[in-house]
């Protein structure tokens, strides 16, 4: 009772006008940002956290909370409209959202999008409302072999997506975890694989490497074809919520989604991209038409969707109450948490529970307003869509280019970038999957950091097993890896062919 | 490119990543002087990206003598290179000039960026794809180049104060001048 009252006067305070303008205002630059090929929304809340020096706490995070939940769910816009990832979490939405869009339409596939995630996100924000205390006291027995085990559950649920092209997603997964470890190490400060080239000792940044072979490695190929691309929308991009019945029809995928992002997000090292990933993976195994994943099944999108969304809210948990940020863009909210002399933590629900119930009533209401706003951005996308592929591609590539540069300020990493994007090129025209290697680079140094800290604490091999968490997170883990062992089934030979799922 | 030809084109990459995989893993993991730099008991900083580059060897060796094995006895697999589309239909469906262009232009932007700056960089590679690209309208082509960029300059450099590269010597003080014409300076 008592916390239903406090989201009342949350709620109230949240629907001020300066509240919920700054909330609108930040759900636009997360949806923009997300939806852009190359700047991601963690770009976008980096690069406003300076404005929110001049923001109380409650509207700085009011604002970076919009960009954050719009962000999360902007870069579907492009997966499925482009076939080109806006942030890492998006990537899963490309292998059925695209040709989804294709085959019935990006009205259809942009609808299953935002109702997943408008409901994903809606959940996970109720969660953070009423059970974040429970959670703290999960996540505090929590520790790096938990963090190792979700990391490494994420990695491998790359694998269980590659099936029927195992070997090659395994070369490009290990590429992406090698090249994810150039750099000085964590731990110990030793360079690895730098060859002695300075631009190389501050190590390759995930987002240049994403940009370069999923933004510029498509754009090449698509300006390499012979055909020519037909980028039009056909029905100007717009969108809305689902029928219920169609609701219905995808409560098995949605609600699973929503259940693993909601406890990855939860968990201090999981983030969208792990619980889109996992969510994906773990929905083509228990989906009787996961076989047919990758081909456009409306399930295929709906689970990562609503995981992702789903990761917002219950990622704050952890960053509220223990300071521990989750991922990125917990991690900006709370430099800007701290910016402004406000301390998370456990004493936080007491000294300002205010303050705290108003960020979840904005957190409500931006999963909420994210559909309107999506609404208005996809329909302007649509029209962009339009244009000349040339001239698309071309501001394709200056913002992909740009996107590399701000990940450091530093014009090095925009060369990365194109070396990336030339050998996203050459793995897309020999077949290589480019998701593994992307998510390699991401997820990879996370792993490894993990993975080193508990050798360092434990010292000892076993403790992934023998703490009860992190052994029944490996046991899933392996699991999903002999079950990408087991060959396809042989198809009817009038059954379509299956289609590539890790070719994006 | 028949079967038999994309299949040997695999061995060539296959064989390559072994090799390399292999003497990356052996000698340039560590700077000199570095390569048995150890940790502790279990693992130590060079023990992960040395256990990717082995996992890299491993399946490169194992596709390799699957296709080794498979060019060997002549049996026409489908695909012949561990699924998904064949490359021989790969190879019909790209233009590798177009390709090679598009790659070399994108390297001279990126070139030119540090020299003239990033404004005249973009303004000039936006004209120069629109033309690679079939673009031959001069008015749209001098006015998304001009228009694109003056908005890229504006979004980022005014409102985002991302310190995009001016260049330098002359091309500094054209792209100052440029920016206190967009009011952005």
């Amino acid at each position: 009772m008592d916390a239903l009252n406090s989201l009342y006067g949350g709620m109230m305070v949240a629907l001020q006008p300066l509240n919920l303008g700054v909330l609108l205002l930040g759900l636009l630059v997360g949806v923009v940002a997300g939806a852009l090929p190359g700047i991601s929304f963690v770009n976008a809340m980096a690069l406003s956290l300076p404005f929110t020096y001049l923001m109380s706490p409650l509207v700085a995070m009011a604002f970076l909370g919009g960009i954050y939940v719009g962000g999360v769910f902007g870069g579907s816009i492009c997966s499925i409209l482009l076939n080109i990832p806006g942030d890492p979490d998006s990537v899963p939405s490309c292998w059925d959202g695209y040709p989804l869009s294709k085959r019935e339409g990006s009205v259809y596939a942009l609808s299953i999008a935002i109702t997943a995630s408008a409901i994903g996100g809606l959940v996970s924000a109720l969660i953070l409302t009423f059970a974040a205390p429970p959670f703290a006291r999960f996540a505090l027995s929590f520790d790096q072999p938990e963090f190792f085990a979700a990391t490494f559950l994420g990695l491998v649920s790359v694998l269980a997506i590659c099936r029927g092209k195992l070997l090659m997603g395994m070369i490009s997964l290990f590429t992406g975890i090698t090249l994810g470890s150039v750099g000085a190490d964590s731990l110990y400060g030793v360079q690895r694989l730098t060859f002695g080239l300075p631009i190389l000792e501050n190590g390759v940044d995930f987002v240049v490497v994403m940009i370069g072979i999923f933004a510029i490695g498509e754009v090449l190929e698509a300006c390499s074809a012979k055909a020519e691309a037909d980028l039009r929308v056909k029905d100007s991009a717009r969108m809305g919520l689902l029928s219920l019945r169609d609701i219905w029809k995808l409560r098995g995928s949605i609600s699973r989604g929503t259940g693993i992002g909601c406890l990855i997000g939860a968990i201090p090292g999981g983030g969208a991209a792990i619980g889109a990933l996992v969510a994906y993976g773990i929905e083509k195994q228990v989906n009787k038409r996961g076989n047919d994943f990758g081909t456009g099944i409306a399930d295929g999108l709906a689970a990562p969707e609503a995981s992702k969304n789903a990761t917002t809210g219950t990622a704050l948990i952890p960053m509220l109450t223990l300071g521990i940020p989750s991922s990125a863009g917990a991690a900006i909210m709370l430099a800007a948490l701290m910016l402004h002399n406000v301390q998370p933590g456990p004493l936080l629900f007491t000294k300002q529970p205010e303050m705290l119930y108003t960020i979840f009533a904005s957190f409500l209401l931006a999963n909420v307003f994210m559909i309107v706003v999506s609404m208005g951005v996809a329909r302007v996308f649509g029209v962009v869509m339009k244009t000349n592929p040339t001239i698309l591609y071309a501001f394709i590539l200056v913002l992909s280019l740009i996107g590399a540069f701000a990940v450091r300020n530093n014009v090095a990493d925009v060369f990365i970038c194109v070396g990336f994007g030339i050998l996203g090129y050459l793995m897309l025209r020999f077949g290589f999957p480019t998701a593994p290697l992307v998510l390699g680079v991401i997820l990879g140094p996370l792993a490894e950091g993990y993975f080193m800290t508990s050798i360092a604490n434990y010292g000892t091999l076993s403790v992934f097993f023998t703490r009860p968490a992190s052994a029944v997170i490996i046991g899933v883990a392996f699991l999903f890896v002999l079950w990408s062992l087991v060959p396809k089934r042989q198809k009817p030979p009038d059954a379509p062919p299956q289609a590539d799922v890790s070719g994006v | 490119m028949s079967d038999v030809t994309a299949g040997r084109s695999q061995i060539v990459f296959s064989a390559a990543g072994l090799i390399a995989s292999l003497v990356l893993a052996i000698w340039f993991v560590a700077p000199p002087g570095r390569e048995t730099a150890v940790g502790n008991d279990i693992a130590g900083p060079l023990t992960w990206p040395r256990t990717m580059l082995l996992g890299i060897a491993c399946c490169a060796a194992v596709l390799l003598l699957r296709n080794t094995i498979s060019i060997v006895v002549k049996k026409r697999r489908e695909p012949l290179h561990d699924g998904g589309a064949s490359v021989a239909d790969a190879a019909d469906e790209f233009d590798n000039r177009k390709a090679l262009i598009g790659v070399a232009i994108l390297i001279l932007y990126v070139g030119a960026i540090p020299l003239i700056g990033f404004a005249l960089a973009t303004a000039g590679f936006l004209v120069t794809w629109q033309l690679f690209g079939g673009v031959r309208r001069k008015r749209v082509v001098i006015s998304v180049s001009l228009l694109g960029t003056a908005a890229i300059l504006y979004t980022f450099v005014k409102l985002t104060t991302l310190p995009l590269n001016r260049g330098i010597g002359v091309f500094d003080s054209l792209t100052v001048g440029l920016y206190r014409l967009l009011g952005i300076y």
